[in-house]
């Protein structure tokens, strides 16, 4: 029976350690708390006592929010992917692996970790079930952009910070909000499902994101064990193969997805900033979020359009012939002022009428991200057509050699 | 069919190529020649489409250069362009680059295999192919740079300073021979610059001296010839065309000489 019980538990189970180190932190607290209580006396203990013991709690349920979509998805494992495309499964069958929605076994979990919290607890016990289910949400709106279902994505992600924002309010009310989250959520399941297996862009996504990583954790001496990608050479030659070569280079952002990611950051901004005790800071560290995300944003177009791309004539050249304005060229330069006028401006006009800091930072957020990310020419057009000089950007030493 | 009509190029201040006219015909082997700094792979760079002409305009087969996407992918897909000093990625092999070329180049997956091999046996570098190009020598980053070009099976060969760069005896004896064998019997255009008037006199069917950023001349090598008034070899035509005072320089050194 017992053995009957654990089958079913681990049917989506966190792995072992998971459980086992939760299970010791707690205990561990526990017999401190005990220990001092007894001899020191208990008037000498601090409410604060267990929040590292909440902190664990929480981030052990946020934990399980992530796991239960990057472990138990297709998306996320390639061997998992290919082996499921070999076999006859089908949508209406349950996952191999173990469901992406949820089970009861999900609720004993959770509630397991909520339990642990139960002895004086410093942050509302609602706290657990609403860690776990932003990180599940999230990495769900993840995996449905992941399969094409990018709009379905964009809204879970929103809903998601609908339900943040209410918990800041009053954390029944957020758990109420996240069961109603679930059922757009659990319709994105099905709906993945369906439409396994997915598009030829979810498997270059897969594979671009695999591969981007496997590139990025490797040191350049072990850059050499992986395989030559052949499917886009382009990123595999240099100057002047790179910025010669007859590719269209699909972008996987379009244009809604652009939008859609602009205004979930004013959104996801508002969330953040004006939960009750975060107002402080939307003074403090969010302008110098703000800041950066300009300069970022300024600086990545810029990057973007003139590191290979750079003025047909130099500086001085302009000067002492009299071409002070390339219009052909210097348009490349309008958006990124248009980014940096609107990023500054709004917010000044804003703070001028008086909003709160949290709604100025929402709201000045997507103005200069729409401009940045929206505003032409357009990146693949300027690279074929633009009147610029070709030059090879900046060369990394230890990848690059040149003759 | 390359054509070039009034095309002037400058970085700065000074022109470097001043209202150039060329039209290059298909399958001929053309060299670039001319005095250090007078524009030969300025040149080939407005060509190649790395620089952009403040005036005039570059034709590849009726397409003009950066006129529309749709047109710039097509001359793209025709030409390769090989400069100088090329970049090349240090952890891939020479096999793996040359993969990766072919493969930009839409090169057919068996085809590719078998030139990248024969490429390589060409080049001596059936060895090393295997090896990081971080290990090889000079000349043989050379080779393998090369053969990149040759792997693409581009129809036009863009070529700068291409027997430089620590090339060996065998290397420059086998470019010469896959050179001439492209142009003449594929069909292919080469347009190339090369500062050693014998291997020029030895290959081009065609020649453009280039002098203070004009073309001084663009012809064959016997029209040349006739044009600079000389029967002897292509250096000395080029030096009555391109250095008529050189020869009084000399002289005027070792008269100079008090000894």
């Amino acid at each position: 029976m017992n053995m009957a019980l654990l089958r079913w538990l681990r049917l989506v189970a966190p792995p072992a350690w998971i459980t086992v180190t939760l299970l010791a932190w707690c205990a561990i607290m526990e017999g401190i708390y005990a220990w001092i209580g007894s001899t020191l006396g208990w008037q000498a203990l601090s409410p604060r006592f267990f929040v590292a013991r909440d902190v664990a709690c929480l981030a052990a349920a946020a934990y399980l929010g992530v796991y239960r979509i990057a472990a138990f998805h297709p998306l996320f494992d390639s061997d998992y992917l290919s082996w499921l495309w070999l076999t006859p499964w089908r949508y209406d069958k349950p996952l191999p692996r173990g469901p992406l929605h949820l089970v009861l076994q999900d609720v004993l979990t959770v509630g397991l970790i909520t339990a642990f919290m139960l002895h004086r607890p410093v942050v509302p016990l609602e706290y657990a079930p609403l860690s776990f289910f932003v990180t599940y949400y999230l990495t769900l709106a993840l995996s449905l952009w992941g399969v094409d279902l990018r709009w379905w994505g964009y809204a879970v992600s929103a809903l998601t910070g609908l339900m943040i924002a209410v918990s800041g309010r009053s954390s029944l009310a957020g758990l109420a909000v996240a069961a109603l989250v679930y059922i757009p959520a659990y319709a994105g399941v099905r709906w993945t499902l369906a439409t396994f297996p997915w598009s030829q862009r979810t498997t270059a996504w897969r594979k671009g994101v695999a591969r981007q990583w496997q590139i990025f954790t490797a040191g350049h001496r072990q850059f050499a064990m992986i395989s030559v990608n052949l499917e886009h050479p382009e990123t595999e030659v240099h100057w002047p193969y790179s910025v010669l070569h007859a590719k269209e280079r699909p972008s996987f952002f379009g244009k809604g997805d652009r939008l859609a990611l602009a205004l979930l950051a004013g959104w996801w901004c508002w969330v953040i900033f004006s939960t009750p005790g975060a107002e402080e800071m939307a003074l403090g560290i969010g302008p110098m979020l703000y800041v950066m995300l300009l300069g970022f944003v300024v600086s990545a177009r810029l990057i973007a359009y003139c590191g290979n791309h750079r003025p047909p004539i130099s500086f001085w050249g302009r000067v002492f012939t009299l071409r002070w304005i390339i219009p052909g060229y210097d348009k490349v330069f309008l958006t990124p002022l248009a980014t940096l006028g609107l990023g500054i401006v709004f917010p000044i006009a804003l703070a001028k009428l008086q909003f709160e800091p949290p709604l100025i930072l929402a709201l000045s957020f997507p103005p200069f991200l729409i401009a940045g990310m929206l505003g032409g020419p357009p990146l693949a057009q300027w690279r074929l057509t633009s009147p610029a000089r070709l030059a090879p950007g900046v060369r990394n030493q230890q990848l690059v050699e040149e003759i | 069919m390359i054509s070039l009509s009034g095309v002037t190029q400058h970085y700065g201040i000074r022109p470097v190529l001043r209202d150039i006219h060329l039209k290059i015909p298909d399958g001929r082997l053309t060299a670039i020649v001319g005095p250090n700094g007078m524009g030969k792979t300025t040149l080939l760079g407005v060509i190649a489409g790395t620089l952009w002409p403040q005036q005039g305009e570059v034709e590849i087969d009726g397409l003009r250069r950066r006129r529309s996407v749709e047109e710039e992918l097509a001359i793209r897909r025709l030409m390769v362009y090989l400069p100088d000093h090329p970049w090349l990625p240090r952890e891939r092999t020479g096999r793996e680059f040359l993969l990766a070329v072919g493969a930009l180049y839409d090169v057919p997956g068996e085809r590719l295999l078998g030139h990248v091999e024969r490429l390589l046996t060409l080049f001596q570098l059936t060895r090393e192919g295997d090896w990081p190009i971080r290990s090889y020598s000079n000349g043989q980053k050379k080779k393998v740079a090369i053969a990149s070009a040759l792997v693409s099976d581009a129809r036009i060969l863009l070529l700068d300073e291409i027997f430089g760069g620590g090339l060996d005896p065998a290397g420059i004896l086998a470019l010469k021979h896959v050179l001439k064998r492209l142009a003449k019997i594929e069909g292919r255009t080469v347009l190339m610059t090369a500062p050693v008037p014998e291997i020029v006199e030895e290959l081009a069917d065609e020649v453009i001296v280039l002098r203070e950023g004009r073309v001084e001349a663009h012809d064959t090598i016997e029209g040349l010839k006739q044009r600079a008034n000389c029967r002897g070899s292509l250096a000395e035509v080029l030096g009555r065309l391109i250095h008529p005072e050189m020869l009084d320089h000399v002289q005027q050194y070792f008269d100079g000489d008090g000894r």
